[in-house]
């Protein structure tokens, strides 16, 4: 009898353990812990933003598929009181810096605080991430700023002439083939261009205005978002960031936004993972040149 | 003795059971235990590994937790057949005793204990005491261990010590082995 019961107990223990682990591999978003210090989510922005995967080959890529799903897993988890976006990135597309902003609309909308540290450089794209959260914090030596939007073209022509290469386009609609690195770009094709970039620009100088509301003027804004960079000192008289510090400052004041103990978790949640360093998820597409796909970029 | 009175033995009468075990030698049972226990401890260490995020790099997310469990266990059964016969092996060479399958079903129920370690270092990460959560797995690893070495001693009929010496051979067997491979390779580069 005794011993039937110390083997039910221990099972029945086995069992809930078990079945609490199950949980936890269906929905590892969805942890339950049910005491314990709260955490810090570490969002980690390095390199050139794009879609792509990084890897030794293409280089440091801030992917923003695996940044916008660190973003909602900060956002679902419900042990993650904080967020701190550790920037480092000169820019990259316009597309992965909205989709990115975007995110950390819906993460803020749930009430956890978002505070940006920036590292070496957090600029152009980078900065219009930084701008999506509650707190800026850079270095006095930082570049940021950079507002602006860019999109490049390049004639090959004289390229392919000695290479010996002549390309024909056959098309339908009079601006298919508009940048074509084959022939040069006509008045109208050059006015449609410009017209996407000031779009881009105006919805760059949008998100910086709502994000930096109250803290610069709109017309003071105007006159230095013209694509300048400035260090974090300069950023900071301007109301581009709002103090200087270092990650560790960050991480406090994130604590300190959302009234958490000092001694909170720090989890960094898009970690380079060991097969992504060995560049096992190199895409073959990738291995195309830049100038043969569609970018804006800021 | 009933799968129960076998199960609460090995956890608090080892000597006594592993005897029986070592005699009875109820293989498929013990066979079954081994495959329950390794699938448990594969779950709970899936689990940790998920919440604990400075070890949850060495696994991509995506791969699954069965295939892995599918992989590992295969992997473990060959282990533990082979140390069956490798043990049972050396101690007939040795000793002049062997017994190779009650050596399986007793090393196959040994395992039992090693479901508490995984299990009560999830509870601890659960309760936010995780930093020594680790101490439990390191112990059940230990009780396990111990266990082995009286399933030698109970299955092949040895004293502690032989049974110790037994336990330890293959491995100073290897030492030894790589220790004179690398000499060689040495003495003859130089």
């Amino acid at each position: 009898m005794r011993k039937s019961l110390v083997v039910g107990l221990l099972l029945v223990f086995l069992l809930v353990m078990a079945g609490m682990s199950m949980q936890v591999i269906n929905n590892p978003n969805n942890n339950v812990v049910f005491a314990g210090a709260p955490v810090v989510g570490v969002i980690e922005i390095n390199g050139v933003l794009g879609g792509s995967i990084s890897s030794p080959i293409t280089g440091s890529t801030a992917n923003s598929e695996s940044i916008m799903k660190a973003i909602r897993t900060a956002r679902q988890r419900s042990d993650i009181k904080a967020v701190v976006l550790r920037i480092n990135s000169p820019g990259g597309t316009s597309v992965a810096a909205q989709e990115i902003g975007i995110e950390i609309e819906k993460l803020k909308q749930t009430g956890k605080p978002v505070v940006t540290s920036m590292g070496d450089v957090c600029a152009s794209g980078g900065y219009w991430i930084a701008c999506g959260s509650d707190y800026i914090i850079a270095n006095g030596s930082t570049l940021t700023g950079s507002i602006g939007a860019i999109m490049e073209m390049t004639d090959l022509r004289g390229l392919y002439e000695k290479l010996g290469i002549e390309q024909e386009v056959f098309k339908r609609g009079e601006h298919k083939d508009i940048g074509s690195t084959s022939r040069e770009i006509t008045d109208k094709e050059r006015q449609i261009l410009q017209d996407i970039v000031n779009d881009s620009y105006e919805q760059f100088l949008a998100q910086v205005k709502k994000g930096r509301e109250g803290k610069i003027k709109p017309e003071e804004l105007a006159e230095i978002a013209d694509g300048r960079i400035f260090t974090g000192e300069a950023a900071l008289e301007l109301g581009l960031v709002d103090s200087l510090g270092n990650y560790y400052d960050a991480i406090k004041k994130a604590e300190e936004m959302a009234r958490i103990s000092p001694d909170s978790r720090i989890e960094v949640l898009n970690s380079e993972k060991i097969w992504d360093s060995l560049g096992l998820k190199v895409r073959i597409a990738k291995l195309l040149p830049d100038y043969c796909l569609w970018q804006l970029k800021y | 003795m009933s799968t129960v009175e076998v199960v609460y033995g090995i956890l608090f009468e080892p000597a006594k059971t592993l005897n029986f075990l070592g005699r009875e030698k109820p293989l498929l049972p013990g066979l079954l235990i081994f495959c329950l226990t390794f699938t448990f401890i594969s779950v709970i260490n899936r689990a940790i590994t998920l919440l604990d995020s400075s070890i949850n790099n060495i696994i991509p997310g995506t791969v699954s937790v069965w295939l892995l469990t599918a992989f590992s266990m295969a992997f473990a059964y060959i282990m533990l057949a082979l140390m069956a016969g490798l043990f049972s092996l050396i101690s007939e060479i040795i000793y002049r005793r062997g017994n190779a399958s009650g050596l399986l079903a007793c090393l196959s129920f040994a395992v039992i204990p090693g479901v508490l370690g995984p299990s009560l270092q999830y509870a601890a990460i659960l309760l936010g005491i995780g930093s020594i959560g680790v101490l439990f797995s390191l112990f059940s690893a230990l009780w396990v261990l111990i266990l082995q070495i009286l399933s030698l001693r109970e299955a092949l009929d040895l004293n502690t010590g032989q049974a110790v010496l037994l336990f330890t051979l293959p491995g100073l067997l290897f030492v030894a082995a790589f220790t004179g491979l690398s000499i060689i390779l040495v003495s003859t580069i130089l």
